[in-house]
């Protein structure tokens, strides 16, 4: 009798669905991009998403991470991840994702990567977020704090940044988009000068010819002698003298990279689960400036 | 000559001259303490100018950097004429890296014309500035400042729009030059400023130092000088000499002094150590002669001492003598009365015998004639023995004898006392009860028409041998009452006197030779026939005497109303 209980609970546990405990390699680029926040809130949202917990369950899931900073060569990182044989690869930034992009075998998810396309190229077993905040996100932010402006003031670059103009005209009809077009950075002071009492706010773009570090000072200077308020898509620029900055949420992105690592390790290929678009903002107005600029912003800025 | 006075009494003073000396010197160390302040100062001021040009051309070079790259007129405005708002700054020109002139305001004529024109001398200037960082110069009325214009080229990567990057420093390329003109008017009203408040401060300096060095050589000199007025009065008149060489003379003149009181004393010195050698071998034969006369000394004394314990012995052989003398003749005296007694005494028991024996026989016989017979043989017996009388020389003879027992026993109780000492204890005694009770012991028929009067104060009870002082009390009234011949008068008086009590007895007696007097407390000593009277210092009184006044608490002297000699004691 006991003999035929006992064979009767083993059948039912060999029945019991396993719960595994997944090895995941998070390669981090050499750089002080804040990522830690971002792999602290992925692997809590996994952890809750796939709990390694269960009958069958041993050990919790295992995160490994390599630091391009320590092991800056290519062929070691792609060795050492072979070596590892990972269930998922996470890549932080544009440089871990360049170290990984050639293991095939092994699904990759990508965070904090701007214009990853030309990185994956026609890979499949490569997805993530993309780096871009949505415009309409964006300028339903602005209409939410300022609701008077309608004249959005925008230096961009053919190359770099025509398509944001665009999507910012179709998604915001009601706007006024001043686009002054340069094709150097050093037209942008002209081109700002040429804005002068035509716009009601600078929109900023995350292109690397009308917005890096040379030019940077004039957008700020042109913001504080005409009073016009320069929205922003980093928190980086709120010290520079940004009015309102429009920015992804960290913590959320890792949380929506979690889903999608959670979707790949439960079985869905990686072509399923195509790159995203975060899905959620954070606003942050530097009261100061706007207190300068004599912009009246509620107080209450809910991201 | 009155014209030239002071600048004469000026080079005689020693004072005047290291005054003059000090403010020469204070002169000298302030004029040249003046120009090195002043051109420490005008040193600091002109780099203190530098630094600041420096820091306003870099400003400038700063501000423009964007402007310059972006080679914008209307930039170059702003941050040129927030520096041209200085006061001193009179020109400022901006250049790209190729030397052309991008920009140029000033506020008076190009004073950098000639270096503008001249692309050589420009090339040059900019050759210099790559090297060092920056460059200045002055002009005769302005400052030149230059400082290149970089900026930033490293475009970076698209993730460094969102995030803050660590990677490699951002590089950075020369763009052009920013060149400042500072005029040195307001430099020149600081320079000038320095000169006159230094000056001043000098001037105040020199002002406080020469009264200073005024008052400091007049305090220091003071005793010097006093010491030269002194020196001027006692050589009555300097002359025409300086104060320094009146000193330097006197102070000669007093090392010549000196050097012979010296001299003097060197020699006093050693004629005194010779006198001292003298003197010291004189006093050692003197020591050597004392020491001799004290050896005789010694030996005399010792003979004296020798002498003197023969004559002391001799003294108390005499003594001796003396009291076996009067203690013989006493005794004598007192034997002399029984031996005198005992004849009579004799006779009148023959007597008595004879006529017992008679009225023996008359009892045995009848009555009758012989017994009549025998009767008036009794009677005739009677009458010639003087029967009647026999009984009344009896006692006279026995009371002779107990006179001489009496004396002989006192005799024999005083020796006992003289040599039985201290056996009778001190004790707390009332004079005045000694006294009284020694008087009944005088002897009764002297003091028949003697008036004892008794005067007795307030005195303390004394601790003494009360026996040995009643037997001094009754020898003294005794003498004084002897001497009286029995008729006068014996005052005793007693009274306490600083802690002291005394006890005073005079008589108006016949009083004793002054020759005496010291003689008086000798044992057995008198002035009377042997067995008339009784000595003061009888064998038992001297004990009590000695004992008392040299020994003990009282003392016993004689004492002399006046001229006509002494009372006496005994």
């Amino acid at each position: 009798m006991k003999k035929s209980l006992a064979i009767i609970i083993l059948m039912l546990l060999a029945g019991v669905r396993t719960a595994l405990a997944y090895d995941i390699v998070v390669v981090k680029s050499g750089n002080e991009m804040p990522m830690d926040q971002v792999v602290q809130a992925f692997t809590d949202k996994l952890v809750h998403l796939l709990p390694a917990r269960g009958v069958k369950s041993i050990e919790p899931h295992r995160f490994r991470e390599i630091d391009l900073r320590e092991n800056p060569i290519k062929s070691l990182v792609e060795q050492q991840i072979r070596d590892y044989r990972p269930d998922l690869i996470l890549t932080l930034g544009r440089n871990a994702l360049l170290a990984v992009r050639d293991i095939n075998e092994i699904p990759i998810l990508y965070l904090l990567v701007v214009a990853p396309e030309a990185i994956i190229e026609n890979r499949g077993n490569i997805t993530g977020i993309n780096l871009e905040i949505p415009v309409k996100l964006q300028f339903d932010e602005l209409t939410r704090l300022l609701p008077q402006v309608r004249r959005i003031g925008i230096i961009y670059n053919t190359e770099h940044s025509a398509m944001e103009i665009q999507q910012a005209r179709r998604e915001r009809p009601d706007l006024q988009f001043v686009a002054s077009k340069a094709q150097s950075t050093k037209e942008v002071p002209s081109l700002l000068e040429e804005l002068r009492g035509r716009v009601d706010l600078i929109w900023l773009l995350p292109d690397i010819i009308v917005t890096n570090p040379q030019i940077l000072e004039s957008y700020f200077l042109f913001s504080f002698k005409n009073k016009v308020p320069v929205l922003a898509f980093s928190q980086k620029y709120l010290k520079n003298g940004a009015a309102i900055v429009v920015t992804f949420d960290l913590a959320d992105m890792g949380g929506q990279a979690a889903t999608m690592a959670a979707r790949i390790l439960l079985g869905t290929p990686v072509s399923g689960v195509p790159p995203a678009d975060i899905s959620r903002v954070k606003t942050i107005v530097n009261s100061t400036v706007a207190r300068k600029l004599q912009l009246d912003i509620p107080e209450e800025t809910p991201q | 000559m009155k014209k030239w006075l002071p600048f004469h009494r000026i080079r005689q003073s020693f004072v005047a001259k290291i005054s003059l000396t000090l403010v020469a010197v204070v002169l000298v160390l302030a004029v040249l303490f003046d120009l090195l302040l002043i051109r420490l100062q005008q040193k600091a001021y002109e780099e203190e100018n530098i630094k600041h040009g420096l820091s306003l051309v870099r400003l400038l070079a700063q501000s423009v950097r964007v402007a310059v790259f972006s080679e914008n007129n209307q930039d170059f405005i702003m941050p040129v004429n927030a520096i041209l708002g200085h006061e001193d700054v009179v020109e400022a020109d901006i250049f790209n890296n190729g030397g052309a002139m991008l920009f140029s305001r000033k506020k008076q004529e190009n004073s950098l014309s000639q270096i503008l024109d001249n692309p050589e001398h420009l090339a040059c200037i900019f050759k210099n500035i790559k090297q060092a960082g920056e460059m200045h110069w002055q002009t005769p009325n302005s400052f030149v400042f230059w400082w290149p214009v970089y900026f930033n080229t490293s475009i970076g990567s698209d993730e460094s729009l969102f995030f803050e990057m660590d990677d490699e420093p951002p590089a950075r390329e020369l763009i052009g030059y920013a060149v400042l003109v500072i005029s040195k008017q307001s430099f020149s009203e600081g320079v000038r400023h320095i000169l006159v408040n230094t000056g001043l401060i000098v001037a105040c300096f020199l002002t406080v130092g020469i009264f200073m060095s005024f008052v400091v050589v007049r305090r220091m000199t003071r005793p010097l000088s006093n010491i030269l007025k002194k020196v001027k009065e006692n050589t009555g008149g300097t002359g025409m000499r300086d104060d320094l060489s009146l000193l330097s003379e006197t102070y000669g003149g007093m090392i010549q002094e000196l050097e012979q009181s010296f001299e003097t004393i060197k020699e006093l010195k050693d004629g005194l150590e010779v006198k001292v050698t003298e003197r010291t071998r004189e006093l050692s034969d003197r020591q050597t002669q004392l020491e001799k006369a004290n050896l005789k000394l010694s030996e005399t004394l010792a003979k004296l001492q020798e002498a003197q314990q023969q004559l002391v012995q001799s003294e108390k052989m005499a003594a001796m003598g003396q009291m076996v003398a009067g203690v013989a003749h006493e005794i004598n005296n007192s034997v002399n009365f029984i031996s005198g007694a005992l004849p009579s005494v004799k006779r009148l028991l023959g007597d008595l015998k004879e006529l017992l024996a008679g009225y023996e026989g008359l009892e045995q016989l009848p009555n009758g004639e012989e017994r009549g017979r025998n009767i008036a043989a009794i009677h005739a017996l009677k009458n010639e023995i003087e029967f009647a009388g026999i009984f009344a020389t009896f006692e006279q003879l026995l009371a002779n004898i107990e006179e001489g027992t009496t004396r002989t026993t006192r005799i024999i109780k005083d020796l006992k006392i003289f040599t039985r000492q201290g056996a009778e204890k001190f004790k707390q005694a009332d004079i005045h009860s000694i006294i009284v009770s020694s008087i009944p012991f005088i002897d009764s028929k002297l003091l028949k028409g003697v008036e004892i009067s008794k005067e007795f104060g307030d005195i303390e009870p004394v601790n003494c041998l009360a026996g040995r002082i009643s037997q001094v009390f009754l020898n003294i009234m005794q003498n004084a009452v002897q001497a009286m011949g029995g008729r006068g008068t014996l005052a005793i008086r007693t009274w306490q006197e600083n802690g002291q009590v005394h006890v005073s007895f005079t008589d108006t007696g016949c009083g004793i030779e002054k020759d005496l007097i010291n003689r008086i407390f000798d044992p057995f000593f008198t002035t009377k026939e042997v067995g008339k009277g009784r000595c003061i210092c009888s064998p038992g009184k001297t004990s009590a005497c000695s004992r008392n006044s040299t020994k003990r608490t009282g003392s016993l002297s004689p004492m002399s109303p006046g001229e006509n000699g002494w009372r006496p004691f005994c």
